[in-house]
């Protein structure tokens, strides 16, 4: 497909409708949104990239790697912006008495950009992929596969799983990657990872894909939800650098671009327009509990005494962050407010805590840092603050992909790992993932950590009970230090003015979705 | 027939030292701390996983066995496949060598651009300010780090400035005027260092010239200066020149490495440096090869253009 | 032969180094040369006593002023963790000079023996030394430098050893070089004939004869090593944090030089200088030891 000059189609595509306007006498909008150029491209520049589009492929565990897989595949539970399941390829979906089995009726007429069609056999052939991959899946699908007992195709339009016990996050777990619908026929052959041809049945197609680099795709013309205004294009480019990635929106190489916090007053003086999106997103300390220094409680809780929150906050956020030590912001109502008055910042404290737990002299311990500017700068600080009451860091630069290599293979590399959350839509999966057993190849801070997730998962959502296990979960998780909290921390895009509408906060991952994002007329 | 010869036995005289070249690359892969095989089986491998590979690689076997099936690898285009992305590799750095090769040919020619001029009115004014000016200023270039260069260009021109661009690549097939806008500052980068080198080969050739009886001659028939140095003093300038010019294709893929990451410029050189936080050994040992590959192809076009410049090499 | 003593051979001019005070007075005239030693001189001495001369603690990071401009509190500004910019590249000077020094010991410890050997051997040992050398040679320094770190791993000794294998090259054919012109003379010939053993030649009038392009080659080369780990750490293969180099320091202000450019120029500054100096000095010692036969590179 020919590459689309976008200035010249948008002078083009500009003209027909001034001159629509003038016959009608129709006053060119000004303060309200431009309308939507179908013939753009939406070209974003982000900070992370794929190594592969395959949504079961650990890397892709990220919730900051879903944007394109989001805009590719389509999943059988749609998550609306604040969480909340939403009809998908799945229509309608019940649970039995128990909850332990599982239906969902299934949409008609759709094609997967193969021209496959979709229907039971397919989403059961997607999941009995999954249940096959193991733990060699990302985390998020382990943890719905590892609750499937059987997967019953019932006829073309209904599929029926059967749970190993009773479990009421399905609407949520088929929401995420779990639930990414992939073309049988790219499954053939074992197919997974890099040799994984991506095909869904999404808005976007994919037109070429360079791992860890970029992803090129085209609109699919036949989604079965219309392609009402959507961009002809939608490109994802990886740029590490922030400083490159808002310069692609200065020159014009990009239409949106990923920007960090500090670079908010320079993206205005320049006339961008800088869309700050708060999301349920932190910055995460993960310990690895099985190694002897940070698996002693008191070591983690002298981390926890040694760190400036509020001053990390103030000086490294710019208004994007707030402190936290869980992994809720304050205004969530999965968050426990007592817990925040919990590990106030005591550097003395912090020293008392090490020697009680048998370091006097202080202690080492390596940090898997990924390589982006961001986190080294905020690893840095931390590193300071822990470097003065004896704490010794030692980073292990890695690459920003391999997060992965913290928790797999085993035993995991790295006493800490410090990564941004993303959240997820159903905060039991929070937990799961970030501190359960299942998760990582070390067991959880204590085991009642294990049995309440089991007992919270019994539960359905909207069971008042199940909030107070989260809440109990929560203060655990901080208690125990199950993991270390810094801060929150927000989405933040820089845009020329009038040229990307329809991106607000999603909040079930750490992308904002884009398949809905319009690129709007006359903009350069 | 003497030129082909000539080529033919220097082409010949070469292929030692490719063989070399990559018997080095391929012991690289010994300096890696820990077993060769469990980090060629991955991350992710099992115990069998890495005794697979240790066999499939045949690290099992005598050394020289094993250099051989990597050699033929090599001469039949397999550079071996990346880890994270699971392309070959050499798909992978030929996508990224036109990147590469604009910036250095980019700043080849700024580097002549600058230095041809600037080292003959050196020469001419020998002994002037300007010529000691020169001498000083090119002492300079040659010290600088090339990416302070970058760094301050980025900041004065691109940032302060704002007159050119300061990151990113655009291929010239997508569109010629920002392929060209985007490399000259990236090229201006490098060429100030070679141009630094050649000013003083330039002026030095010059003066060597202008010395000549024959120059004397010439410019006792009355022929102005200007006339001299085209006719008889570049061309004996050129040889120096291109030696080295040749030289400096060494540093300047050395020096891509660091203006692509100042530019983020996807090229062979971030390739590179990525590869190193990816753990992704086929990469690193494929660039390392290609890159040593590309300086001999130069330096043998260096050594033949002498036959031209020279035709008593020829004949020798 | 006639019953002739090595001594009372035709006292040979061998190329060493000319008595010192006539080397000294040379190169004390190259005005360029003795400002440039000076300044190293100034620089090592900062280096060295660096915990007093710093104003603040190097790593003491103060975030509630992060990235200020210079002032009478932080002569050269404070970097985006609040930290002392000024202090860290007097103390970064430390890292600097000392992974140079490193890397040119490497260099110097792999080229000098298989120089001499090449050079004073020769025949098919010469020959394969020699290609193997020029096959080193054709690899991009400093891509073959990021190769070795890649393989070994980033960090400020895997670095420094990357830097001295890539450069031993040099100093090996220099060495040679120096050597061959030696071998070639008739009173080693005559000294070999009378018995004298090949160490005690290569002691007494080989290495002499080295010693001079060999300093001179070793300056320059600390020049090349400091700004080739000034690249490796600006792209985070070198020094790890919380150690800082100068190019660690240039690497880390980089990305906020929109915001902050001064930290970023000072330590350019700093590191340019450093590496012309170090050139003009070995300028100045090659011009000085001007007598001295053609040698080696």
């Amino acid at each position: 497909m020919q590459m689309i000059n976008k200035r010249r189609l948008r002078m083009r595509n500009l003209t027909p409708w001034l001159l629509a306007a003038a016959l009608c006498g129709i006053q060119p909008a000004v303060a309200a949104d431009p309308p939507p150029n179908p013939n753009a491209a939406l070209i974003y520049f982000d900070a992370v990239s794929n190594q592969t589009l395959d949504p079961q492929e650990p890397q892709n565990n990220s919730s900051f790697a879903q944007g394109v897989l989001m805009a590719v595949y389509d999943s059988l539970v749609r998550l609306d912006a604040s969480g909340e399941p939403r009809p998908g390829l799945a229509t309608a979906w019940h649970y039995n008495e128990d909850l332990t089995e599982f239906t969902m009726t299934l949409r008609h007429g759709v094609t997967f950009h193969d021209g496959t069609a979709f229907n039971a056999a397919a989403v059961g052939r997607n999941l009995q992929r999954s249940l096959a991959l193991g733990n060699r899946a990302g985390a998020a699908t382990f943890e719905t596969t590892s609750q499937i007992a059987a997967v019953d195709v019932v006829n073309d339009d209904t599929i029926r799983l059967k749970l190993k016990a009773p479990s009421g996050q399905m609407p949520y777990l088929l929401g995420g990657q779990a639930g990414m619908m992939i073309s049988p026929a790219a499954l053939t052959n074992g197919a997974f990872g890099a040799t994984l041809t991506p095909v869904g049945t999404g808005p976007y197609r994919v037109r070429s894909f360079d791992s860890n680099v970029q992803t090129l795709t085209t609109r699919n013309d036949a989604y079965w939800e219309g392609v009402e205004g959507r961009p002809a294009a939608f490109e994802h480019h990886f740029a590490s650098e922030a400083r490159a990635r808002l310069n692609a929106v200065r020159s014009g190489q990009a239409s949106l671009a990923l920007i960090e916090p500090r670079q908010i007053p320079e993206a205005k003086a320049a006339g961008f327009a800088v869309q700050v999106n708060e999301k349920n997103s932190t910055w995460e300390i993960g310990l690895n509990l099985s190694h002897e220094t940070v698996g002693k409680l008191k070591v983690r809780q002298a981390i926890m005494h040694a760190i400036d929150r509020e001053a990390l906050a103030d000086a490294l956020g710019f208004g994007a962050s707030r402190p936290t030590v869980q992994y809720f912001a304050a205004s969530s109502p999965w968050a426990v407010p007592a817990l925040e008055a919990m590990y106030p910042f005591d550097p003395d404290k912090a020293r008392t805590l090490l020697a009680e737990a048998g370091y006097p002299k202080g202690v080492d311990i390596s940090w898997l840092l990924l390589n982006t500017a961001e986190y080294k700068q905020l690893g840095e600080a931390v590193q300071a603050m822990l470097g003065d009451v004896g704490i010794r860091v030692k980073f292990d630069m890695v690459d920003v992909s391999q997060y992965t290599l913290f928790r797999r293979p085993a035993p995991g590399r790295g006493d800490v790992l410090m990564v941004r959350w993303g959240g997820r839509p159903d905060p039991l999966q929070t937990f799961q993932e970030g501190i359960g057993s299942k998760a990582a190849p070390w067991p959880a801070a204590v085991p009642e950590i294990d049995r309440l997730i089991d007992q919270a998962r019994g539960m359905t959502p909207s069971d008042p009970q199940r909030t107070k296990v989260i809440h109990r979960l929560g203060q655990l998780a901080t208690e125990q230090v199950a993991h270390v909290t810094l801060m929150t921390r927000s989405n933040v895009y820089a845009y020329r003015p009038g040229c990307i509408t329809n991106l607000p906060p999603y909040l079930p991952t750490g992308n904002d979705r884009i398949n809905d994002t319009r690129v709007g007329m006359g903009c350069k | 027939m003497t030129t082909l010869l000539y080529l033919f036995r220097r082409i010949l005289s070469s292929i030692p030292i490719l063989v070399l070249v990559g018997l080095i690359t391929f012991l690289l892969i010994h300096l890696t701390p820990g077993d060769p095989a469990a980090v060629v089986a991955g991350d992710n491998a099992t115990q069998e996983a890495i005794e697979a590979a240790r066999h499939r690689l045949g690290l099992d076997q005598p050394f020289l066995v094993q250099f051989w099936h990597w050699l033929h690898g090599v001469l039949t285009g397999d550079l071996g496949t990346s880890f994270t992305s699971g392309r070959p590799v050499l798909s992978l750095i030929f996508d990224r060598l036109p990147i590469t090769l604009s910036l250095t040919a980019g700043s080849t020619l700024i580097g002549l651009g600058i230095s041809v001029p600037l080292g003959v009115f050196a020469a001419i004014r020998r002994g002037s300010w300007m010529d000691r000016a020169t001498i000083f200023t090119t002492s300079l270039g040659i010290a600088a780090p090339e990416f302070f260069i970058g760094l301050l260009l980025v900041l004065v021109v691109a940032l302060e400035l704002g007159w050119l661009p300061a990151t990113g690549y655009i291929p010239f097939s997508e569109d010629p005027l920002e392929w060209l806008l985007r490399l000259v500052l990236p090229s201006l980068t490098l060429g100030v260092g070679v141009a630094a080198e050649l000013a003083r080969q330039v002026r030095g050739a010059m003066i060597d010239v202008l010395a000549r009886d024959y120059i004397q001659t010439a410019r006792a028939k009355g022929l102005s200066t200007l006339s001299i140095i085209i006719k008889h003093g570049l061309k004996n300038a050129a040889i120096p020149v291109v030696t080295v010019l040749g030289l400096q294709i060494r540093r300047l893929l050395g020096g891509a490495v660091i203006v692509e990451q100042i530019f983020a410029m996807n090229g062979v050189g971030s390739l590179a440096v990525r590869a190193v936080f990816l753990r992704d050994l086929p990469v690193l040992l494929g660039v390392a090869l290609i890159t040593a590959i590309i300086v001999l192809l130069v330096n043998l076009i260096v050594d033949m253009s002498y036959g031209y410049f020279d035709p008593k090499v020829r004949q020798a | 032969m006639s019953a002739t003593t090595v001594s009372s051979l035709p006292a040979a001019r061998p190329a060493v180094l000319p008595p010192t005070s006539g080397f000294v007075r040379r190169f004390c005239r190259n005005r360029t040369a003795v400002v440039s030693l000076i300044i190293l001189l100034l620089i090592t001495l900062v280096a060295i006593f660096a915990p007093m001369l710093a104003p603040h603690d190097p790593a003491r990071s103060s975030l509630r002023a992060i990235m200020k401009p210079p002032s009478a509190r932080y002569w050269l500004g404070s970097d985006d963790l609040g930290r002392d910019v000024l202090s860290r590249l007097i103390f970064a000077s430390r890292l600097s000079l000392l992974a140079s020094v490193q890397a040119v010991a490497i260099a110097l410890s792999i080229g000098l023996p298989l120089g001499l050997i090449s050079g004073y051997v020769g025949g098919w040992v010469d020959t394969i030394i020699m290609r193997f050398n020029d096959a080193l040679m054709s690899f991009p320094a400093l891509i073959l430098a990021v190769v070795i770190v890649g393989l070994m791993g980033p960090s400020l000794t895997n670095a420094m050893t990357a830097i001295g294998l890539v450069y031993a090259p040099r100093i090996m054919r220099v060495v040679r070089g120096s050597t061959l012109s030696v071998r070639q003379e008739v009173y080693i010939t005559a000294a070999r004939a009378t018995g004298c053993g090949d160490g005690r030649i290569i002691l007494r009038h080989v290495l002499p004869n080295v010693t001079g392009p060999l300093v001179v080659q070793a300056t320059v080369l600390m020049g090349q090593a400091l700004l080739a780990e000034a690249g490796l750490s600006f792209l985070g293969l070198g020094v790890q944090p919380p150690e800082a180099s100068w190019g660690a320091i240039l690497g880390t202000a980089f990305p906020y030089m929109a915001q902050s450019p001064v930290p970023t120029i000072a330590a350019g500054t700093v590191i340019s200088v450093t590496v012309l100096c170090f050139n003009l000095v070995g300028d100045g010692i090659r011009d000085s030891v001007g007598r001295m036969r053609r040698a080696g590179d």
